[in-house]
């Protein structure tokens, strides 16, 4: 299936009209994914005579990974690709003219009065050694002006990283050819901005697709498709990090797909050039459903000598019904609320990875400066060589105008192969997991809560 | 489903060729600068309150948000943006206001520099100038450029190969033109579509780096040393080189996430000139810095750049409004939002304060404090001085106290004895504030084992805890008492209470005198 989708491409770009580029480039297009990996595929139109000659490719990326080069033309063959990086400096101009004659023009500061000599290298370590006539002097030791002319430079010295083909044409003649290559330094991931409406509990979303070009390279008036995706590089899968989904949705998005991958085409050609940070919107969602909660996660069983923020959870959902009704791209979440004089500020940001529409997410936007919890270990008791008890109290304190709900969860409780147990509570928990457990706690309004628990370790 | 995947990518691509052209009849309109801004500094989430601002590289950030008048023409428009923070996170840019809406969103970086006319014109003519140092006259010539920016510059003129600026003659680049598509800044432009010629107000709205901020507390301890007149201050900074002038200002307190992987600020690239090794009486190890230069351009990765020098500390300028001005505080969703009512100029490189508030007579207790490890036979120490006040009504405060330094300060006579510095996290209605401002050198804890040995199959070890007070006032102590999770105190000499779960002496020792604690250890 992948193959065929290539095809496609591959079909569409033979038969659109090269268009003529300074740049050397023909007809490009681009897919870019998302781990700084994009795949160019230029056509252009060359003039390749019968027989063998060499072909150069000037405007590819500077970041080309020359071993995934692909060329194709018609009634030719390929010899051999090579990809030249030996850059030409005056150093390694000097270096590759040791046992070579150059033209050295001394300049008298005095008089401005030239002196002309022909000089054979002899040595460029450290300092240029010169044989002149009989004299061996070093390069302007006496710091007086010297220039030095050389007659040529090496072929194999290149002005930037210089790929090219050598081929072997049936015939000659002008005909489309077809370089393709992975190139690193372009990738894109996706912002979003998202003003949130406390008391409606609704959020208006824009999502856009943000792309980076920083191969060194322009490309212009390319077709660009990108793909929702982390492929395999090296053999090296891309699993992201943190991605912020409490439910994965099981619902397919009414986009393009690409193998596993969902598909953002642009609508219409652009040029990306080098440098660029380029924005394209994809969605446009108003009033989706939104609430604020309110978490604090007590990493093992410990004391915490002050108060603790915390977290303010934004839940959402990617849900045809009752959500943004669409699979979410990996990125970044920005979080503004109206201030009181209706101006939207930026209340936090979140990242999000691939999101399966269908799926319910909760970004911690920030901590609450009015909401603390203070975890204290009030005593640990020894019932025997393998047995502990744990009494933890959590107070909860809340200086809002307006009664919350915290849930309040205490990790750590798989302690190596044995489990945790509580033994007594001040009020129902949920056991979220072996390592976890959460108390619903209702704070009233400038008010306090407390919750005690004993918990029975073994190990 | 796999006709439809391919039928899908023929219509792209055809789609793609039609509009090919659109990109040719744009017009560029550019909004040179905001007609009003409004700019929200929030903290650098990283500092904590006992680190300074450090003026020159400011961690935080700020929400700028400007009102722009643009006059469009019809058609498909360019829309320039000028002016903005040179610490602009671009991915974040928000433009509302045109009817159209935005087709993209660009920010080019690709920088006029040195670096970028030499390889703009490589591979092209260019023309070279020498100046003779005896006479001054000039001589012109026309040269190509033979290789890029990165490792030095190789010339080809009439005689043959030479390098640039190897030869200690006064010599330089003219080139014919700037090459196209470098700007002098960073630009932010937005494409959209005009159906109608209009004067349209557009908003940006944008996050930028490169500004902070925190709350500065001065407390003025009375003579009788029971309440204080607590004096706040917003202290905010702007390390960008863009000054934003009568801005509608606020600050944030509170902790918003903030993700790492911002778009990393542009250079315009350096130019390198290497050239042949030049040792003449010592060697230079050229060679190894020119190879490592050479791996890196390889690579596609930029040399680190020099460090810019920052701007001398005249530029850093201390703006104390008058204090009349006091900023006001309102909520926003779990954060506090502090608004300065006038609108001010938040000046390049400088740094501003706007009075927050100021209380008088609060009530405080100043006590010692330390903690202690309850075995630690032989350990001697001394207090910290601690302050602590209730953040309610009752006690004549009772609004949140953003995280910040306090500096405690008490009239003695005529002059101002400072008597010390602290900090505090952000701070709730309601909540106990402590803050440590200094340590007390006339007041020492020693411990001391008194004895050791076993009964009721337990060991047991017997300790004696003296505090000395070395000055004329009797010293409130509150001291705790770690131990391990296997030992437990006993046959203590005095009631212990219990703070943060741990055995807690709560004492007051009498003046140029000392207290003591026995207790013993057991060891389950």
């Amino acid at each position: 299936m992948r193959t065929l989708a290539f095809t496609g491409i591959l079909l569409a770009v033979v038969s659109a009209p090269a268009i003529g580029q300074s740049s050397g480039q023909g007809d490009v297009s681009v897919t870019i994914y998302n781990n700084n990996l994009a795949l160019v595929q230029d056509v252009r139109r060359l003039n390749i005579p019968a027989g063998r000659s060499v072909q150069s490719f000037p405007g590819v990326s500077g970041q080309i990974r020359a071993e995934t080069v692909g060329f194709n033309a018609a009634n030719t063959g390929i010899i051999e690709q090579n990809f030249d990086y030996d850059l030409l400096s005056p150093q390694k101009l000097m270096e590759k003219a040791v046992g070579e004659t150059v033209t050295i023009v001394r300049i008298n500061p005095a008089t401005g009065a030239e002196r002309r000599e022909r000089a054979k290298v002899l040595a460029a370590n450290g300092g240029v050694v010169l044989q002149i006539g009989s004299r061996i002097e070093v390069l302007r030791d006496d710091r007086l002006p010297t220039r030095v002319i050389f007659d040529k430079v090496p072929s194999n010295l290149r002005a930037r990283p210089t790929l090219s083909v050598t081929l072997n044409s049936s015939r000659s003649g002008t005909r489309p050819a077809q370089l393709s290559y992975l190139t690193g330094g372009m990738g894109w991931k996706a912002d979003y901005v998202a003003l949130f409406d406390e008391n409606a509990g609704k959020m208006d979303v824009q999502g856009w697709v943000t792309l980076t070009n920083s191969t060194g390279t322009t490309f212009s008036n390319a077709k660009t498709l990108l793909v929702a995706g982390t492929p395999s590089v090296n053999g090296r899968s891309n699993r992201g990090g943190r991605n912020n989904i409490r439910r994965a949705g099981t619902e397919t998005a009414n986009r393009e797909s690409l193998g596993d991958f969902y598909l953002y085409p642009l609508a219409a050609r652009t040029t990306i050039a080098n440098a660029q940070t380029k924005q394209v919107s994809f969605l446009d969602v108003t009033g989706a459903p939104a609430q604020k909660t309110y978490e604090y996660s007590n990493g093992w069983l410990n004391t915490r000598n002050e108060p603790q923020s915390a977290a303010t959870v934004l839940q959402f959902s990617s849900s045809a019904d009752g959500g943004l009704g669409d699979a979410l791209p990996a990125g970044t979440v920005r979080v503004y609320m109206k201030d009181a004089s209706g101006q939207p500020q930026f209340i936090g940001e979140n990242n999000i990875g691939h999101t399966p529409m269908g799926s319910e997410l909760g970004l911690k936007t920030g901590e609450a400066f009015d909401v603390k919890v203070k975890p204290t270990v009030t005593e640990r008791k020894r019932l025997n060589a393998r047995k502990w008890r744990t009494s933890m109290t959590y107070e909860l304190t809340n200086a809002r105008p307006a009664a919350v709900t915290v849930s309040l969860i205490q990790n750590g409780l798989d302690f190596y192969w044995d489990d945790t147990r509580i033994v007594s509570e001040s009020m129902a928990s949920e056991r979220r997991s072996s390592n976890s457990v959460v108390w619903k706690v209702p704070v009233p309004a400038n008010g306090r809560a407390t919750v005690t628990a004993v918990f029975e370790t073994r190990f | 489903m796999m006709i439809r995947t391919l039928l899908a990518f023929l219509i792209i691509a055809l789609a793609g060729t039609a509009q090919a052209q659109s990109d040719f009849a744009r017009q560029v309109v550019t909004s040179e600068g905001p007609s009003s801004v409004s700019v929200t500094v929030y903290r650098d989430p990283y500092r904590d309150p006992d680190e300074e601002m450090e003026l020159a590289y400011l961690e935080g950030y700020a929400l700028i948000t400007e009102q722009r008048t643009v006059t469009l023409p019809a058609g498909e428009v360019d829309l320039r943006f000028e002016g903005v923070a040179g610490g602009i996170i671009p991915q974040s840019a928000i433009v509302t206001g045109l009817a159209e809406g935005v087709l993209e969103k660009n920010r080019d970086a690709a920088l006029l520099s040195p670096s970028a006319l030499l390889n703009g014109h490589l591979g092209r003519a260019v023309t070279i100038r020498r100046t003779k140092a005896a006479t001054g006259a000039m001589e012109e010539f026309n040269a190509n450029i033979r290789t890029d920016a990165s490792g030095g510059m190789v010339m080809q003129t009439a005689e043959g190969f030479e390098a640039l600026q190897c030869t200690g003659l006064n010599e330089t680049l003219v080139y014919p033109k700037v090459p196209q598509g470098l700007s002098a800044k960073p630009t932010l432009s937005v494409r959209t579509i005009v159906n109608q010629p209009t004067r349209a107000t557009v908003t940006l709205s944008y996050l930028a780096n490169g500004f902070d901020w925190q709350a500065n507390y001065v407390a003025d301890v009375s003579e009788d040393g029971g309440t204080m007149n607590l004096f706040s201050w917003v202290t905010l900074a702007n390390s960008d080189e863009t000054s934003f002038r009568d801005a509608q200002t606020n600050a944030v307190a509170g902790q918003p996430n903030k993700e790492e992987g911002d778009i990393n600020p542009v250079s315009g690239g350096s130019i390198s000139l290497k050239c042949w090794p030049q040792g003449t009486t010592s060697d230079i190890d050229l060679k190894r810095f020119n190879r490592a230069r050479d791996e890196a351009r390889f690579l596609g990765r930029a040399m680190p750049a020099p460090m810019m020098a920052m701007d001398s500390e005249a530029d850093n300028l201390l703006i104390v409004t008058a204090s009349k001005v006091t900023t006001e505080q309102e909520e926003l969703g779990d954060l506090k939002l502090y608004r300065i009512p006038v609108p001010v100029t938040v000046a390049s490189k400088s740094q501003k304060q706007v009075a927050m508030f100021e209380k008088q007579a609060v009530p405080f207790e100043q006590f010692y404090e330390t903690e202690i490890w309850a075995t630690g036979a032989g350990n001697s120490g001394t207090f910290f001085t601690t302050l602590r006040f209730q953040n309610d009504k009752k006690n004549r405060l009772g609004l949140a106290l953003p995280a910040g330094k306090m500096v405690a300060f008490k009239e003695s006579g005529s002059t101002r004895l400072l008597l010390g510095e602290g900090n505090l996290d952000d701070k709730a209605i309601g909540e106990q504030v402590e803050v440590q401002i200094g340590t007390n050198q006339q007041l020492r804890f020693e411990i001391e084992q008194l004895g050791q040995g076993e009964g009721d199959d337990r060991k047991y070890r017997d300790f004696e805890l003296t505090i000395s007070n070395a000055t004329k006032l009797a010293a409130p102590i509150e001291l705790k008492l770690g131990h391990g999770e296997r030992e437990r105190l006993t046959k203590i000499s005095s009631r212990l209470g219990r703070k943060d779960g741990k055995p807690f002496w709560k004492t007051t020792v009498p003046a140029n005198g000392a207290s003591t604690l026995r207790y013993r250890v057991r060891f389950r």
